[in-house]
């Protein structure tokens, strides 16, 4: 499917003759090569459950996070180059601190993502800077319930019920699929989310992995925060549970 | 390359448009205006009275923790305006901030200190602010004003549990700041501070409603003295159990005032 640039693809300033510009397509790329991230907004809340990759066992557990806090209310995943994303976290905060500063209340995640998107479509312009190599998640549960909002590298953002993004993400999508996610709690969504990443990951390419898992919602009063321990296990038990019995289905067979 | 010069643009509102230390944006760059000096400029723009004032306030440490009180008043010179407003703001569960003087000043530092406290939340790491540290950087902010010539009229009252120890410390629109056991601010400190400074030699020794108490008596001697001064009030207790307000309202007994000589 990857067709060669052939000189089209130096800059992102430049079309090719079919209308492409490929420095963008080639951020995609970047975005599709890291760890899936599975979003899901359900009934009165957002679960994120993020396949964190650990290339070495020498890391410390917990360093380089995937998911953080724009705002007490707003939760950001990221998908792609983290030092790119990193950039991106410390200007939604400087949006979001400038907006309560002018108004007095949080940045509704509306706002923020189309911020946000007009920020990383500033770089696909022009030839001297790159598009920034990462997917942007942003998750809130505001006054009119939960929200989901993704922002490519293009600059583009879309209103998600639920979406995956990275290496696994048509596999991890087929399953998200399967939800009826209109009628599902927060705290099933989580196990839900966190099946999935189980069932989407590579143990052969990719051994070791971290799961990371946040919520925000009506429960915890739209405050977005990394799931509490024992919910934590509990979404891990679940997911190992329900691998063995795929795995024991198909022992059967 | 001069970084925003406008030799056709009036330099004259340079001090009150730009904020210390990039509270609004850390993103952008600190841009020195080359006419920003003092010798430079001559017209006179900042506020140099201050306009809507709280009173007193009055804290002090007790064995386990600290307790401050302060009136819900605003004046407007004379006048009574706002009289719900309280002086007492909780920064986090440790550490708590109280405000006499200009009160608009003090919105102003109310705000950069909550913007400081969310910054600091979001980044997960457990780190917190402090009273030490807040005290600190209330210094900071109100000396550099200071040596502006633009200063935030406001004294402030920094209190709280710092290594679980009780911590009290003051800082005056100078930027003159001290750490003490008793701190009075306004007419407080003259109505007030010398004859609760000879019970509390002992302070370590009160407990927590013995402290209240003494808090009551203190607040009532100022109703019945200070002429800003308002019936209710608020007390906050901060201890290792966190922070705690209570809203209360002076009964004064004015029966005393005919047998006191200058009074008709």
């Amino acid at each position: 499917m990857s067709s060669i640039g052939s000189g089209y693809d130096l800059s992102a300033s430049q079309f090719s003759p079919d209308g492409r510009v490929f420095q963008v397509e080639y951020a995609n790329k970047a975005v599709e090569a890291s760890g899936t991230v599975v979003a899901l907004r359900c009934k009165d809340g957002v679960a994120f459950a993020i396949e964190k990759i650990i290339t070495s066992r020498l890391y410390e557990s917990g360093s380089n996070k995937r998911i953080h806090n724009v705002d007490k209310h707003i939760g950001m995943a990221i998908v792609g180059l983290l030092a790119d994303a990193r950039q991106l976290l410390t200007t939604a905060r400087d949006e979001a601190k400038q907006y309560k500063h002018d108004y007095g209340v949080s940045i509704p995640v509306k706002y923020l993502a189309d911020r946000l998107a007009m920020y990383m479509h500033a770089y696909t312009l022009y030839g001297f800077v790159r598009p920034f190599g990462c997917f942007i998640l942003l998750a809130a549960y505001e006054g009119d319930g939960p929200q989901l909002y993704g922002v490519e590298p293009s600059g583009v953002t879309y209103n998600y019920f639920g979406i995956a993004v990275g290496k696994a993400q048509q596999t991890a999508k087929t399953e998200i699929e399967k939800l009826k996610l209109s009628e599902l709690k927060l705290e099933d969504a989580v196990k839900e989310a966190a099946k999935i990443i189980y069932q989407v990951h590579d143990e052969v390419k990719d051994r070791m992995f971290e799961l990371e898992l946040s919520w925000v919602g009506k429960l915890n009063d739209g405050k977005h925060e990394r799931v509490p321990k024992h919910i934590f296990d509990d979404a891990e038990k679940y997911a190992k549970a329900s691998l063995e019995e795929a795995s024991d289905d198909d022992d059967e067979m | 390359m001069l970084g925003g010069f406008n030799p056709y643009q009036p330099c004259w509102d340079t001090i009150n448009d730009k904020d210390d230390f990039n509270i609004n944006s850390s993103a952008k760059t600190h841009i020195i205006n080359p006419l920003e000096t003092e010798a430079e400029r001559s017209i006179r723009t900042r506020t140099v009275t201050p306009v809507v004032t709280g009173s007193s306030v009055a804290a002090f440490t007790f064995k386990d923790g600290v307790i401050l009180a302060a009136d819900i008043l605003g004046s407007y010179g004379s006048l009574a305006k706002y009289r719900n407003h309280p002086r007492i703001h909780q920064v986090n569960d440790k550490t708590v901030l109280a405000v006499s003087g200009d009160l608009s000043d003090a919105d102003y530092i109310k705000e950069a200190i909550d913007t400081k406290v969310d910054e600091d939340l979001v980044q997960e790491d457990g780190g917190e602010m402090t009273p030490l540290a807040l005290y600190s950087w209330c210094t900071r902010l109100m000396y550099h004003r200071r040596t502006k010539f633009n200063p935030l009229l406001t004294s402030i009252i920094v209190a709280g549990m710092e290594n679980k120890e009780p911590f009290l410390g003051r800082i005056n629109d100078k930027g003159s700041a001290y750490k003490e056991f008793l701190i009075m601010t306004g007419i407080g400190n003259h109505l007030a501070q010398g004859w609760i400074r000879t019970i509390l030699e002992n302070s370590n020794k009160l407990n927590k409603d013995q402290a209240e108490q003494l808090m009551d008596r203190i607040i009532k001697q100022l109703f019945y003295r200070d002429c800003r001064a308002f019936a209710r009030y608020r007390v906050c207790i901060v201890t290792n159990d966190g922070v705690e307000f209570k809203a209360k309202e002076v009964q004064p007994d004015w029966s005393l005032a005919p047998l006191l000589r200058n009074t008709e």
